[in-house]
């Protein structure tokens, strides 16, 4: 049965469409997908990500713990600040990406809901050599995102002179609340992690306060199409345990000259290789909507795959992401998607739309 | 067009009969369940469509959607302002939003499909 998240009630007092998302029920909209993600771009957006994991790691070996299981380097990571990182298996290929929150006496990980046990296991296999102190807070606390242009406005009326204290991947640890500068929408952002029992109070100020700066409650929906046009990975589709980071474009977090980790040796040995295909953007250029799966083909040849695609309503286009060949992956190669067998015209491009 | 006078599908088509051609489309449910769309994939004039049959797609932001003829027939017409304004699907599902038009091979196909009130007492459950 799919976990509700402290949300879930005010999602349906917004007549949220549910669906069943990384076994959470959760709105994949509340108006419309289009509305939404031009609401995040133009002015602001709220999003429930109580799904996300989050796990706290304490006592004198959390900072080892982490490293280990980790690809990016927390050494120098300073309190209040946020690093992107990997959890690899030993084959170097990607078991999760997280970001690590280092506070005042532990950490904080924010891990994809659909790996949240997973990573427990990998965390408590390390115990007896690490013996930190775990606590997985992700059922009794909520997660709620303000993106967009207009976020520092809100969030500033909220929490008065918080928006210029916080950079980008810093956050605050305000007691009842800790709120981080981050998101995934490509917009400015802030996200909150609250106590569970006060999540819906905290949504519907949000909402009261948020409404003369344009803030919308945005779907699951409008958080895909946001990504993707950002060109943000999304766990199970551009990466997963048979992916490296190197290929999904996601080397800049892995560091191979920290203390040993997980992965450190087959990482090393693929960087020296060097890779066999890689992450592309790729845009239709005489329409056809490309999706998750779809064949990538050229000269009648299929030389990959889409890991994601939709139309992006800000810029009216259709865009993917997929894999191909090293030795295919330039801008301006023209390829053919298969969709529904038919083959339709892109041309592959930087995987940033904005 | 008036609901009360189309017939439905269970796959959430509807059928409009003018003389021996069927106009067709979707219901107002299935374009709200699909949100916006963005795409209509057409069938090609003169296509020949049996009932249960497959005859185009609809793409909405999230998803694809297979679209199921009510009825056979061949293709008549496709409605060709869905190339430019697909919305028209979402907008007008019982006006501006038809799909297509066939002529009708099987009049009596009519006869097993739901009036607007059985098809609102179906999504009911």
């Amino acid at each position: 049965m799919a976990l509700r998240t402290p949300l879930y009630e005010n999602h349906l007092k917004l007549n949220g469409k549910i669906v069943e998302f990384a076994g959470w029920e959760l709105p994949v909209y509340y108006t419309g997908i289009i509305e939404e993600h031009l609401a995040v771009r133009n002015e602001s957006g709220l999003f429930d990500v109580s799904h996300l994991g989050r796990i706290r790691i304490g006592n004198s070996a959390a900072q080892a713990l982490i490293q280990t299981i980790s690809t990016n380097d927390i050494s120098n990571l300073q309190p209040g600040n946020i690093l992107y990182s990997l959890i690899c298996n030993p084959q170097g290929g990607i078991e999760d990406d997280i970001l690590v929150c280092k506070d005042k006496e532990d950490y904080l990980l924010v891990v994809n809901a659909v790996n949240t046990n997973k990573i427990l296991t990998i965390i408590n296999n390390k115990l007896p050599e690490f013996p930190a102190v775990i606590d997985n807070i992700t059922s009794n606390t909520a997660m709620i995102a303000v993106q967009g242009p207009n976020a520092a406005t809100i969030i500033d009326q909220i929490f008065p002179e918080t928006p210029t204290q916080l950079k980008k991947y810093q956050f605050l640890n305000l007691g009842k609340v800790v709120l981080s500068r981050t998101g995934y929408t490509g917009e400015d952002g802030f996200e909150l992690i609250v106590d569970s029992n006060e999540a819906s109070t905290w949504w519907d100020t949000l909402l009261k306060e948020g409404k003369e700066n344009g803030l919308k409650p945005c779907g699951l929906g409008a958080r895909d199409t946001l990504r993707l046009e950002t060109g943000n990975s999304l766990y199970g589709h551009e990466m997963d345990s048979h992916t490296n980071p190197y290929e999904a474009g996601l080397g800049f977090a892995v560091k191979l000259n920290k203390t040993d980790f997980v992965g450190k040796n087959a990482l090393s040995e693929i960087k020296i290789k060097g890779i066999q295909r890689k992450l592309v953007g790729l845009e239709m250029t005489r329409g056809g909507i490309p999706r998750d799966g779809y064949p990538i083909e050229l000269n009648g040849q299929v030389i990959g795959k889409i890991t994601s695609g939709s139309f992006i309503p800000s810029i009216k286009k259709s865009i993917a992401l997929g894999y191909v060949p090293i030795e295919h992956s330039a801008s301006g190669t023209e390829v053919n998607i298969l969709i529904r067998n038919k083959p339709y015209p892109a041309v592959i491009v930087n995987k940033k739309w904005r | 067009m008036n609901p009360d006078d189309l017939k439905f599908s269970k796959s959430h088509e509807w059928v409009k009969l003018e003389g021996n051609v069927a106009i067709i489309g979707i219901s107002d449910y299935a374009q709200h369940e699909l949100n916006d769309i963005v795409f209509v994939e057409l069938p090609e004039i003169g296509k020949q469509i049996s009932a249960g049959g497959e005859f185009g797609v609809l793409e909405s932001v999230k998803t694809a959607s297979d679209l199921y003829s009510p009825v056979s027939g061949e293709v008549l017409e496709v409605n060709s302002e869905l190339e430019n304004s697909p919305d028209l699907v979402n907008k007008e599902p019982y006006g501006k939003g038809w799909i297509v038009k066939l002529q009708l091979s099987n009049p009596s196909e009519l006869d097993s499909l739901l009036n607007h009130t059985d098809y609102q007492n179906l999504l009911k459950g």
